[in-house]
């Protein structure tokens, strides 16, 4: 069954693949032993992210033999607002345009960042290429969802919470940036938080998964070291750049030009 | 020393004057709130004069507070217009327009700040009030009508009671020195004596300067009776 590949690598059998699925009981099991109540969402999540991951394997193959950017740019932008509702659909509170400021933001962010690095640092030909464009986006989306998904919950949570704070601090006389400005620093740090952690220990305790998977593939590990440095790099400013974006959009929506706080447009999910 | 307010005579040239009530402070006109569809009150006219001592009254639920939060800017209004100081709401800037007015809320919040000196400090740090300062004397001689030590003022919050959480959000509302106290209910918290010595006090804080104003809910007819010489009573 397994047979080193010519080109240097363990290929995997679907059996294989299957095989790994088991771990999975580990989380049911504790999900019901603790009474979690995390049991349905972890198997839906489960059989997203595989059927996701098996239909991205064949597409993929497709994408990269595109060689022409619109059809590249358009993938690009299905998988950016797929990121962007995601960001905005999992926080605790919501309310009337969180959607709109979560897509905004991931598409800036990570339009910005990954043109930046194809063009700028990697110096891609052509720049649209697909080899490079669509697994670094992918990356630069999937740390700005987190970015954008845990400032966003904290931003919008602390205001719920303390909305007589706020309140208060406006009836003194502060002007809404003057309200909510320790609000909004404190959720652009809850954001960067686990990128910060995670730069830290880099190599010592975790082995990124980008340069894991380089060097499986045979890549050495000095060129998938700088790579992964390069992706570090991009993450951490996307997600920087997504979750401040919508924080001070969300912050738009939630006080209004007369300095009122708008608390009744935060609705529960 | 605001210059956004003394200007007001230059704005209400341009809007009807014939309307206003010239000795107005805060003039209220057909004020309308609906909340998730139902009107909280509509139609509602009220003034307060410059020095006048306004009882604001209701049953529970008639919609006190949020009223009290309207005028202060902190609530929009569906319908009716704020005038302040003879000039419509939209034509302050809002934190101009709520530094003439001191809202005091039925459990207020002091949050921003780990001792009562840093709490009574923390609003001279917006923008509106960054050319002042916290009149220390101000506070003491206050301090000393309600029998309490300065020490008061290095207290950590955490260790405050609820009385004396309302004593301190009252201090950092009369530094700030407004025009008109709106009160929400502001000795509810208080124990019979120190509600006499918040009463004393404010009675005191009226008078040293022509011109101030509150409005004042509470549920206790003696002490309307008391501080109040105008009733605006909610349906």
């Amino acid at each position: 069954m397994n047979s080193l590949a010519t080109d240097g690598y363990y290929s995997l059998s679907m059996t294989q693949v299957g095989l790994a699925a088991l771990l999975l009981l580990v989380n049911v099991g504790l999900s019901i032993g603790l009474q979690l109540g995390l049991t349905r969402s972890l198997l839906i999540a489960s059989a997203r992210m595989t059927v996701q991951l098996l239909l991205v394997g064949l597409i993929l193959e497709w994408v990269f033999a595109l060689s022409s950017p619109l059809p590249v740019l358009g993938i690009a932008l299905v998988m950016a607002s797929l990121a962007g509702i995601t960001a905005a659909g999992r926080t605790r509170l919501r309310f009337a345009g969180i959607y709109w400021d979560s897509l905004l933001s991931v598409l800036a962010a990570a339009m910005i960042v990954t043109g930046a690095a194809l063009a700028g640092i990697v110096q891609v030909e052509p720049w649209y290429n697909p080899q490079y464009l669509i697994p670094m986006l992918g990356m630069v989306l999937g740390n700005i969802l987190n970015g954008i998904n845990l400032g966003l919950d904290r931003f919008t949570t602390s205001l719920f919470d303390r909305s007589a704070l706020i309140d208060s601090r406006l009836a003194l006389g502060a002007t809404r940036w003057e309200a909510a400005r320790t609000e909004i620093r404190e959720a652009l740090h809850t954001a960067l938080t686990p990128t910060i952690n995670s730069m830290l220990v880099m190599g010592v305790v975790s082995l990124p998964g980008m340069m894991t998977g380089q060097i499986l593939a045979g890549a050495a590990p000095v060129d998938a070291v700088r790579y992964q440095i390069v992706i570090i790099f991009m993450i951490t400013s996307a997600a920087a750049l997504g979750s401040l974006g919508a924080i001070l959009l969300a912050y738009r929506r939630l006080f209004n030009a007369r300095h009122q706080f708008l608390k009744q447009l935060l609705i529960k999910r | 020393m605001k210059p956004v307010a003394t200007s007001a005579a230059t704005h209400t040239a341009d809007t009807s004057p014939m309307t206003k009530s010239p000795a107005a402070l805060l003039q209220g006109r057909n004020l309308g709130l609906q909340d998730h569809g139902r009107w909280l009150w509509r139609g509602l006219e009220l003034a307060i004069a410059a020095g006048e001592r306004v009882a604001l009254t209701g049953p529970s639920g008639s919609g006190k507070t949020t009223l009290m939060r309207t005028l202060a800017g902190l609530v929009p209004l569906t319908e009716g217009e704020l005038v302040l100081e003879q000039r419509p709401l939209q034509h302050w800037s809002m934190p101009d327009y709520r530094s003439r007015i001191g809202y005091l809320a039925q459990r207020p919040e002091l949050g921003d700040g780990d001792t009562v000196q840093a709490v009574l400090s923390a609003p001279f740090s917006y923008r509106c009030h960054r050319n002042q300062d916290c009149p220390r004397n101000l506070i003491e001689q206050a301090l000393r009508q309600l029998g309490r030590d300065s020490d008061f003022v290095q207290r950590p919050v955490g260790s405050l009671s609820g009385g004396e959480q309302q004593i301190a959000a009252l201090l950092r509302l009369l530094a700030l020195q407004p025009a008109l106290l709106l009160l929400d209910e502001p000795t509810a918290a208080l124990d019979p004596k120190t509600a006499l010595a918040v009463e004393q006090l404010l009675d005191a804080w009226q008078r040293e300067t022509p011109g101030r104003a509150w409005l004042w809910s509470s549920h206790d007819g003696d002490q309307i009776t008391r501080m109040c010489t105008r009733r605006i009573t909610l349906p």
